[in-house]
């Protein structure tokens, strides 16, 4: 960056010096170009004056007779070498003639061999004749050239090199004794009136060049201001390209952050044969508000899909406050309905800006199959080429305490539900039409003729839509999530199974099968004797609770058992009756303050790894689950 | 049945003796066991647990409502015997402090 900022700046002085330098160019060829014309004009003027005006005539005269008569004496002071006298002499003569401002007086050898001259002039105050050396090369005037070979020259009228006035010079050789030529005496004439203007027109161009001059500087001024300005904006551009590139920067750290948010190692439970999961989020820009989730608790697999309204950096904030209270909420709640509307409600309150966000809801209970699902606006997901179906409800963040229906359906092993945003139906090629349901459909159909996992079938969408879209710009956010899932092989062994009439003076049943059960699992007896204490406390509180009415129902004892885990799930068909929803009993209390209940469920915690209740149809279901320990 | 208890009064002490499994089928008997020992007047408790195999929150619920009984009247409950399992059921209850232990 430096670099360029010291390259742009380098640049930026040279065309700044370039201009000015044009600038000073014209300026002085316009100066002389128009003092040349005016010298020219003044100078034909006053060769016509010279040769028309009877004055003139006169004027000459006097100057030739002056001069003329001038020479002898000069000649013989020259002769006996009286350089001062002849100096003298020559200021005499011209204190005596007013017409004549001044002699030039030019040796052809002067003392160092060279041609060499005074003029002794008049000065302007005093009127006082005054020497001075000739410094410019004389020999090129025509009065000295001229004044050499004849007797008597006048010369073209000049600009006099002394001051600003036009001036003719009268120019006569001087001789030595023997007739040589050493000198050339001129006096010159200055053109009164004719000088006159000139001075006026030459002073006109000097007073018309202050303003020139100070519009020179002002050009100057202006053309440094607007450099300056430039520069200013080009170094502005590279702070905003600076700006651009930090915020380009950090968006991408942003996006990887989002992305990091989302879970993303596939298969995500390896160790689980009935599923199968993937997943794919493609944002249309560094970042976006779509997102998913999943992850499985008690046997169950808890996932989502959102779709934030909006775009970008506005929808990914929210974005991911939405998968964060999803996560933190279903660390917790089992019910969908609890974890949309606490959702819902936290976003709703606070809505400044009106954002919302359709999301759908699942949880999987992998031993059963059981899917309780909600869905708040979202796109209807896919189960085995049929679309789920959705109660109406309205995307969450939009109504404070709006009650979402949940529902509720058994997904059959083998099944695949395939859950989408709009990006994907709403993508666009470059005639704008859209992908749409039916060619997702299709896909979806030709990978279940396949038997493709949720991988491949992501692969074959992506793939279809690539195809569609062609070169045109992702416009939406894209994400897909794929589950398929297999009921667990150890689920059709047969299995072991307790029914006990709804009487609490069953519970010696219930302890026998249990110990058998424990048995089989290999458990150590201590752990057996927990399992039994858990059971016994589980279903007693299912006679009691669920059945209050006494003996009219049955309570069902199913257990399952693998290579690491013992399940028991019982099952009801009593009131709604959730023991995990029951206070545990304070066991820091003294005697006194002590109540009596609570017990129970402070036991079936302490003693299972896990315990889990549901309400499904019109029964409860408890499950409860005990790592294996070998009896060593 | 699978439980069975054993009421003895010795000097000042009055003393019961669980055996078998006190889960909540058993409890009811075990309650109506029980209430010979709420006429404690100041007399020392013990319960005797070295055979006691099985213990549910019926069971403990029995024991913690005797203690609310008893020591208001003076008298001290002593739990003995227990083995290793349920002694942990009593620790995780929170029942081992509001005992004395023999």
């Amino acid at each position: 960056m430096k670099t360029t900022r010291q390259t742009t700046n380098l640049s930026s002085i040279a065309v700044l010096v370039v201009a000015a330098l044009l600038l000073e160019l014209t300026t002085a060829v316009q100066y002389f170009s128009t003092r040349s014309s005016i010298t020219r004009q003044l100078t034909e003027m006053a060769q016509r004056d010279l040769s028309e005006t009877g004055n003139t005539a006169e004027l000459k005269r006097k100057v030739e007779h002056a001069t003329t008569q001038m020479l002898p004496t000069i000649e013989r002071l020259m002769a006996c070498h009286a350089t001062d006298s002849l100096r003298l002499h020559i200021a005499q003569i011209l204190r005596e003639h007013v017409e004549i401002v001044g002699f030039d007086y030019c040796l052809t050898k002067g003392s160092n061999g060279r041609p060499d001259g005074i003029y002794i002039y008049k000065d302007d105050q005093t009127g006082t004749p005054t020497e001075q050396h000739i410094e410019f090369d004389f020999t090129k005037r025509s009065w000295y050239s001229e004044g050499l070979k004849g007797d008597g020259f006048w010369s073209e009228p000049y600009m006099s090199n002394y001051k600003v006035i036009l001036m003719c010079t009268y120019s006569r050789p001087v001789r030595d004794p023997q007739g040589n030529v050493i000198a050339v005496l001129g006096a010159d004439v200055p053109l009164n009136e004719l000088s006159a203007l000139a001075t006026q027109l030459y002073d006109n161009q000097q007073r018309s060049l202050k303003p020139i001059v100070l519009l020179h500087v002002l050009g100057l001024l202006l053309l440094a201001f607007i450099m300056f300005r430039s520069i200013r904006n080009i170094r502005r551009l590279q702070d905003i390209g600076d700006e651009k590139e930090r915020i380009a920067n950090e968006l991408s750290i942003a996006r990887r952050i989002q992305q990091a948010m989302l879970p993303k190692t596939f298969p995500p439970f390896p160790e689980r044969e009935e599923l199968d999961l993937f997943a794919s989020l493609t944002p249309a820009r560094e970042v976006g508000g779509d997102f998913y989730d999943f992850f499985m608790r008690d046997d169950k697999l808890f996932f989502c899909i959102g779709d934030v309204s909006g775009k970008s950096v506005p929808a990914a904030l929210v974005m991911a406050m939405a998968r964060s209270a999803f996560r933190m909420l279903s660390e917790h709640e089992t019910a969908p309905k609890s974890i949309i509307s606490q959702m819902n409600d936290s976003m709703a309150r606070d809505n400044e800006y009106n954002m919302f966000i359709t999301l759908f809801i699942g949880v999987l209970d992998l031993p059963t199959g059981n899917l309780r699902y909600v869905n708040a606006g979202h796109k209807a997901p896919i189960i085995n080429l049929h679309t789920l179906p959705i109660a109406p409800n309205l995307p969450i963040g939009t109504l404070l305490d709006f009650d979402y229906a949940v529902q509720e359906t058994v997904i059959e092993s083998g099944s695949t539900i395939f859950l989408y945003t709009d990006g994907l139906t709403e993508a666009e090629n470059v005639e704008h039409e859209q992908f749409g349901i039916e060619r997702m459909q299709k896909v979806c159909f030709e990978a279940s003729e396949q038997a493709a996992s949720p991988k491949v079938l992501i692969g074959q969408m992506t793939e279809a839509i690539h195809n569609f879209v062609g070169d045109t710009e992702q416009s939406d956010d894209l994400t897909m999530l794929a589950i398929r899932y297999t009921q667990r092989a150890s689920q059709r062994k047969p299995r072991l199974i307790l029914t006990l009439p709804c009487d609490i003076n069953q519970t010696p049943r219930l302890s026998e099968w249990i110990e058998g059960v424990c048995e089989t699992a290999g458990l150590s007896p201590s752990a057996t004797m927990q399992v039994n204490l858990a059971l016994e406390e589980a279903v007693v509180n299912v006679m009691k609770y669920a059945y209050p009415n006494g003996n009219e129902g049955e309570v069902q004892i199913e257990a399952t058992a693998d290579k690491e885990w013992l399940h028991f799930i019982i099952t009801d068909n009593g009131q709604p009756f959730d023991p995990t929803k029951q206070a545990e009993a304070d066991t820091t209390l003294s005697v006194e303050k002590r109540s009596i209940g609570g017990l129970g469920i402070h036991l079936m915690r302490r003693y299972m790894d896990s315990i889990h209740y549901e309400r499904l149809g019109n029964r409860n279901i408890l499950t409860l689950r005990k790592r294996i320990v070998s009896r060593n | 049945m699978h439980m069975k208890t054993t009421f003895k009064q010795e000097n000042q002490h009055l003393v019961m003796a669980f055996e078998g499994r006190l889960d909540t089928a058993a409890s009811t008997q075990a309650e109506e066991d029980m209430r010979v020992l709420y006429d404690c007047e100041g007399k020392d408790i013990i319960l005797d647990c070295t055979n006691l195999e099985y213990i549910s929150s019926s069971g403990l619920r029995l024991f913690l409502g005797l203690i609310k009984i008893a020591r208001p009247k003076g008298s001290h409950v002593y739990l003995t015997g227990l083995n290793n399992d349920l002694r942990q059921v009593f620790d995780e209850t929170g029942f081992t402090t509001l005992f004395e232990m023999l």
